[in-house]
């Protein structure tokens, strides 16, 4: 079973985020990477990490697959502009809201939930979104 | 956001500033305890330990243990009301403003340790510092 359709799911997230302006880094792997090895001026940045997926329904060769993705987001705010997360939220849903679609290559992009984690002064926000997108079994 | 970074010198110099300002006569930096060379009342700034976390590449958060033993001699034949008195300047001194400037993000006084006539007829104590700040790599 070819995995093209996913990866396809995952870089039309990845291009939806690329878009956000005020974020400064985007990636996209199978793990969170180590902070360590990111500057200050990386931030904020995100991660795209997909974890479960499974099938909301399926025909013989035809499946609609449901993945959900955790995207921890990391920036640094010295507490004075409680706004910054709130506006870096707001860019993020923003941008997945205006097209749920993602250009067309899934059938639906959602922010499930989102949840603050950090503390003072790298804070630490998670979103959990689900992408579904139907998929193609060309050998049954 | 802006972030303040710092140097222990940074910081150390504010202590200095700030005892210096409360009357202490002696201040010196890294020496050991030897009180008959110095002016008193008298203090010194001795670094302890650092234990830093990489938040990110070129963010470290920084906390530091500064100890400070504080000392005066004691003539009237009141060493504890002595010891009491140089405490509570110091006290005040370091507590005036945990930020140091605004180059720390916290800064408290972990305990105050007396020497209870060990150094007679010099009083001491030792007051230990727990600053918390950012830095550079």
């Amino acid at each position: 079973m070819a995995d093209s359709q996913r990866l396809q799911a995952l870089a039309a997230l990845q291009s939806a985020l690329d878009a956000v302006s005020s974020l400064a880094t985007v990636e996209h792997g199978y793990e969170e990477q180590e902070l360590s090895t990111y500057d200050d001026t990386d931030t904020p940045i995100i991660f795209i990490i997909p974890t479960t997926e499974n099938y909301v329904w399926e025909k013989s060769m035809h499946h609609l697959c449901s993945l959900t993705v955790v995207c921890p987001m990391y920036f640094l705010d010295d507490g004075t502009d409680a706004q910054q997360g709130e506006a870096l939220i707001q860019a993020v849903r923003n941008k997945i809201g205006e097209d749920i679609t993602l250009g067309g290559k899934v059938a639906e992009a959602r922010v499930m939930s989102i949840s603050f984690a950090g503390t003072f002064p790298l804070w630490k926000v998670v979103f959990t979104m689900r992408l579904r997108y139907e998929k193609r079994i060309d050998n049954v | 956001m802006a972030l303040t970074y710092t140097t222990p010198e940074a910081v150390f110099a504010k202590i200095q500033l700030a005892l210096e300002t409360a009357g202490f006569q002696g201040v010196d930096r890294q020496k050991g305890l030897k009180i008959d060379n110095y002016a008193y009342p008298g203090c010194f700034i001795n670094d302890v330990m650092q234990t830093r976390k990489t938040l990110l590449r070129n963010v470290i958060d920084v906390t530091h243990f500064v100890s400070i033993p504080v000392f005066e001699k004691d003539t009237a034949g009141t060493m504890h009301t002595t010891l009491n008195g140089i405490i509570q300047t110091a006290l005040a001194a370091l507590k005036a403003d945990p930020t140091w400037g605004g180059l720390c993000m916290d800064g408290t006084i972990e305990r105050v340790t007396t020497d209870e006539g060990f150094y007679a007829p010099y009083c001491v104590a030792i007051i230990q510092l727990k600053l918390n700040y950012l830095a550079r790599n």
